[in-house]
């Protein structure tokens, strides 16, 4: 039997659930999905009208993944990061990449104290709860890999001394997809270690005029007050891993996987990895929606964030301004959802 | 319709079996050509051709079309090789004229390459383009199609032939029943479940099938081919040589082994224009079958070898109407009057076998022969002085006999006691020589004899037809030599659902015992006949033939085949109502009673499902069958609908009472559905079974 050991004191109590339902690991389940929608409803309040974007970011966080977020400039990518941390009362510090950023920019350097007589590590900005990454693809592949190197370990290794980032550690990575002279667009296997990509996208036309109307006296992102502790976060994240899966849900998750491999419109599928990152992220959505259960509508949900970033299209496909996303919408189409435990 | 899976979907197993069955399919068409070739022919040209593309679509799948299609040729040039036995660039124009050729052709065809290379196109075809389909779409059927078309062809060139494509038909059926069972992308368990199903299905419509009204008389092709014009086979008409023949008596022209006396027929002459007898046949290819006359009556098989010895000419003999011919290259028969002839004259020692039918209708089909309709060519008369003195002496003979075959047999014996046969008479079978014949002499050989016959019978509106052909010859040791001497010429008349019937006007030999048997028990019988007209008892009058059936119609008696064909279509119906009835009320009944709670709850969303109209193994998760149905339907449909995610994908299971609840939330569903949908449609979505 799975243990859950989640408790929040400081959420409300949650509605009981119905009778023919485990009360334990539902209660449990219900808080976390209290505190989540109330983060998101904080986080909402600086990001008007993303509701769906910002949930995203938080499911990334919960399923301790790193969030690739790909916008025009002046659509909120930063301010969805810092008013992650905000919300989260953790540490966030931002990196702007440049082409002449070094490793040792982002991971720390070691430097020989006179005093000491021995080297110190300086921790470089990669050591805090939230990282931005703000326009990855304008640094050089050296010093790209040396962040992904960290978001995949956890921890940065200096003179054969690892020194581990603290928890919660999620990395929002932003990319810009106009004006890309001098860039250095990601390879395929570094894409594959974001858990998700997603689009800010314009406001709609109600949601910029209250941003326009909130700009004197709304609240402002300094200001934001935090509703969650990073230890909260942790329990959540370590609840969110022990949230149930049934075989058939394991199933669905593989024949998509697999039918990404097998379609002629792709020259290549999703990996095991993106099998593992889509059942990650299920399970906090589960929780998120106040289930101890993933089912199958919470794969289906997360599949094109999670799923359409990995997918590389055949030069047929391309030609025909095929999508990715299309593609993966055509496959969850025609994939049957399981109907029988 | 669509399978549900994507196209590349699915184990490899799935692909090959796939593929396999779609060359099962093009191979079970092509075997539908066996009632127009022999299949020990047919087997080595459909194998390759159905498994080749096959193949090639489940290794180049993951290739471009153009790649498959131009290996598929590359292979169909591979196949000729074997059939030809080398390079055939003639192939391509073989194909196009294989069409008239087969349909000119009376089966089953000799297995010519020429003809050959048809089945090998089609199947190859099928094939090609069944495993492509299903290699390369998500249709479930369509690569049945092919196939089926194929099939059709075979049908249609094979109607004439011998034995049955319901077996085939029964295999296209289970192959496109176990096709839609693996395109639906179930378990193995379904197809060991639906394969005995689609058998049972392929054994119904096995059964069903004759019954159906086209089964009985089906659309033959070949009526509406351009047939060959009747040929001019011989430069000397055999009908003059028999003349030349009695003159030398003594020559052996060939010898039959058979169990029995029979005269020998060699020629068959319909035309005649005042000066000579000729062929009207249109000689068509064979690969030794003959179609039967429209004797459908008892009838007896007898066997013969013939063994050619000074025979002339590229006529075959053989004994009454020849059913199949065994032994002779380039064989062509005449499917109206069954005479045979070979592409070249036989030589000496040539041999080959004969099955013929004998028939032997019953006294009272022969007296209730009417003459039958039809050709007026069988019953011209050439113009001229001569029709009046013809027809008078006909009718002088035929004198107070009504009945057609009567008239016959009074004509027979009256050229049988009014003439004399004389092998010295002069040769000659034109008006003015049969005029002589009949005035003057009187004296003739069997050439004057049937001709004037012949033509007697035509005034009196008899189809008629005269026969050249031998006596059964000498027996020896089960074999019996036919030589020059043994030529004989008689008439033949041709009657409603009886055929052609023989008559022998030529007496026998004056001074000599007649030594023919055939025609001593034809003339016995004929004189039976006529004491029982003379008797009465069975009259004379031409009403009779009213009165009953005529000969093989008998089998025409029973239910009429519309009526069989509509009680079976009936019952089908019935059967399909019943069944489109009892199995969602079954299905109901069993998801409501099944053991375990968590069951239970799957049954209730399942049932809600199909009351909701969705197909079995959709692609949609339970919240978007939920928002696809808003207002009354989604009360009830959402609680359900989170019960049923509950019970399936939490770690516990369900309780008696989540049971409980989704069945009302299912009733109620079933009930809002009910009364949102109106009645037609809720009637077709009742008998579209699923």
């Amino acid at each position: 039997m799975t243990q859950y050991h989640y408790q929040d004191q400081s959420a409300q109590p949650a509605q009981p659930p119905p009778a023919y339902q485990q009360q334990g690991p539902q209660q449990l389940a219900g808080q976390f999905a209290q505190r989540f929608q109330m983060l998101a409803a904080t986080i909402e309040q600086v990001i008007r009208g993303k509701r769906e974007a910002v949930e995203l970011a938080l499911i990334c966080l919960f399923a301790e993944g790193h969030l690739l977020v790909e916008d025009v400039p002046g659509t909120g990518k930063t301010t969805l990061a810092r008013s992650i941390a905000a919300a989260v009362d953790a540490e966030w510090r931002r990196v702007q990449f440049t082409p002449d950023l070094l490793p040792s920019d982002i991971t720390g350097v070691s430097i020989f104290n006179q005093a000491h007589q021995k080297f110190e590590f300086h921790e470089g900005p990669v050591f805090a709860n939230i990282v931005l990454a703000d326009e990855i693809n304008r640094a050089s592949p050296k010093t790209q890999s040396a962040l992904l190197e960290v978001m995949e370990e956890r921890r940065v290794t200096v003179d054969a001394e690892p020194h581990p980032v603290p928890r919660p550690f999620l990395v929002v990575a932003t990319q810009n997809p106009v004006d890309m002279d001098g860039t250095y667009p990601l390879p395929e296997a570094q894409l594959d270690r974001f858990l998700m990509k997603i689009s800010v996208g314009y406001p709609g036309h109600a949601a910029e005029v209250e941003v326009l109307k909130g700009v004197p006296t709304g609240l402002q992102l300094d200001r934001l007050q935090a509703v969650a502790r990073a230890s909260d976060v942790a329990g959540m994240i370590d609840f969110a891993t022990r949230v149930h899966v049934a075989d058939p849900v394991y199933d669905y998750i593989v024949a998509l996987c697999g039918a990404t491999r097998t379609s002629p419109h792709l020259r290549l599928g999703a990996s095991p990895r993106g099998s593992l990152a889509l059942l990650r992220a299920a399970r906090v959505k589960a929780a998120a929606a106040g289930r101890h259960y993933v089912v199958p509508e919470d794969v289906k949900a997360l599949a094109v964030p999670v799923i359409a970033h990995r997918l590389i299209l055949t030069p047929e496909a391309e030609l025909r301004d095929v999508t990715a996303a299309a593609v993966l919408g055509e496959i969850l189409a025609g994939t049957p959802v399981p109907q029988a435990a | 319709m669509t399978a549900r899976r994507p196209p590349e979907g699915g184990p490899w197993w799935r692909r090959v079996a796939e593929a396999a069955v779609a060359a099962a399919l093009a191979g079970a068409a092509g075997w539908g050509f066996h009632r127009v070739f022999p299949g020990g022919a047919l087997l080595p040209v459909i194998v390759p051709a159905a498994v080749a593309p096959a193949a090639v679509a489940v290794l180049a799948r993951r290739g471009p079309l153009w790649l498959a299609l131009a290996l598929d040729v590359a292979l169909w040039c591979a196949g000729t090789l074997p059939l030809y036995g080398g390079l055939a660039p003639g192939a391509p124009a073989d194909l196009v004229d294989a069409w008239q050729a087969l349909l000119t052709t009376l089966l089953p065809a000799q297995p010519e390459p020429r003809l050959l290379i048809l089945v090998h196109t089609l199947v190859w075809a099928a094939a090609l383009t069944g495993a492509e389909t299903l290699a390369r779409t998500r249709t479930r059927l369509a690569a049945v199609l092919p196939a089926l078309a194929v099939y059709v062809l075979a049908l249609l060139l094979g109607v004439n032939g011998e034995g049955s494509n319901l077996p085939v038909a029964a295999a296209l059926l289970v192959l496109a029943a176990v096709l839609a069972l693996l395109r639906d992308g179930r378990s193995p368990v379904w197809l060991l479940a639906g394969t005995p199903a689609a058998a049972a299905l392929a054994a119904l419509a096995l059964v069903a099938g004759p019954l159906l009204p086209v089964a009985a008389r089906p659309y033959d092709p070949r009526q509406d081919a351009d047939l060959p014009p009747p040929a001019r086979v011989d430069s000397v008409s055999p009908l003059d040589r028999v003349s030349a023949w009695l003159q030398i008596p003594g020559r052996e022209l060939f010898t039959v082994r058979a169990d029995r006396p029979l005269n020998w027929r060699l020629a068959v002459l319909d035309r005649y224009d005042g000066v000579r007898w000729t062929s009207g046949a249109r000689f068509q290819p064979t690969g030794g079958r003959v179609p039967a006359d429209e004797w459908t009556g008892r009838a007896r098989e007898v066997r013969q070898t013939v063994t050619v010895e000074g025979l002339p000419g590229a006529w075959l003999p053989a004994a009454e109407r020849p059913a199949l011919v065994e032994g002779v290259a380039g064989l062509t028969a005449d499917p109206d009057s069954g005479a045979l002839l070979a592409a070249a004259a036989p030589g000496r020692g040539a041999r080959y076998e004969v099955t013929s039918r004998v028939p032997e209708p019953s006294k009272e089909e022969l007296l209730a022969a009417r003459p039958a309709g039809g050709d007026p060519a069988l019953t011209a008369f050439p113009p001229g002085p001569q029709e009046e003195l013809f027809r008078r002496l006909a009718q002088e003979a035929a004198r107070g006999a009504d009945a057609p075959i009567r008239q016959a047999y009074r004509l027979q014996n009256h050229l049988r006691t009014s003439a004399r046969y004389d092998v010295t008479a002069p040769p000659g079978h034109s008006l003015k020589s049969l005029e002589f014949f009949l005035r003057t002499t009187r004296r003739g050989t069997s050439e004057q004899f049937a001709s004037a016959f012949a033509l007697m019978a035509r005034t009196l509106g008899l189809p008629s037809r005269v026969v050249v052909g031998f006596r059964p010859g000498e027996p020896s040791g089960g074999v019996y030599h036919v030589r020059s001497g043994h030529v004989m010429a008689w008439a033949e008349i041709r009657f409603e659902g009886l055929g052609w019937r023989p008559f022998y006007p030529t007496p026998g030999r004056s001074g000599a015992k007649d030594d023919h048997e055939v025609v001593s028990s034809a003339i016995e019988e004929s004189e039976r006949l006529e004491g029982e007209f003379a008797k009465g008892g069975t009259g004379g009058d031409q009403e009779r033939p009213r009165d009953r059936p005529v000969g093989g119609e008998e089998a025409a008696e029973g239910p009429s085949p519309w009526l069989l064909g509509g009680a079976a279509a009936g019952l089908l119906l019935a059967g399909y109502a019943a069944a489109a009835l009892a199995l969602p009320w079954w299905r109901r009944r069993s998801r409501r009673a099944a053991a375990s709670p968590g069951a239970r709850v799957l049954g209730a969303w399942l049932q809600a499902c199909d009351d909701l109209g969705l197909r079995d193994g959709h692609a949609l998760t339970a919240a978007e069958v939920v928002a696809r149905h808003p207002g009354d339907i989604s009360t009830h449909l959402q609680p359900l609908a989170e019960i049923s995610n509950y019970v399936r994908y939490a770690p516990d299971g369900g309780t008696e009472e989540a049971a409980g609840q989704a069945w009302r939330h299912s009733d109620a569903v079933r009930r809002a559905v009910r009364a949102s949908t109106p009645l037609p449609a809720r009637l077709r979505r009742r008998l579209l079974l699923r």
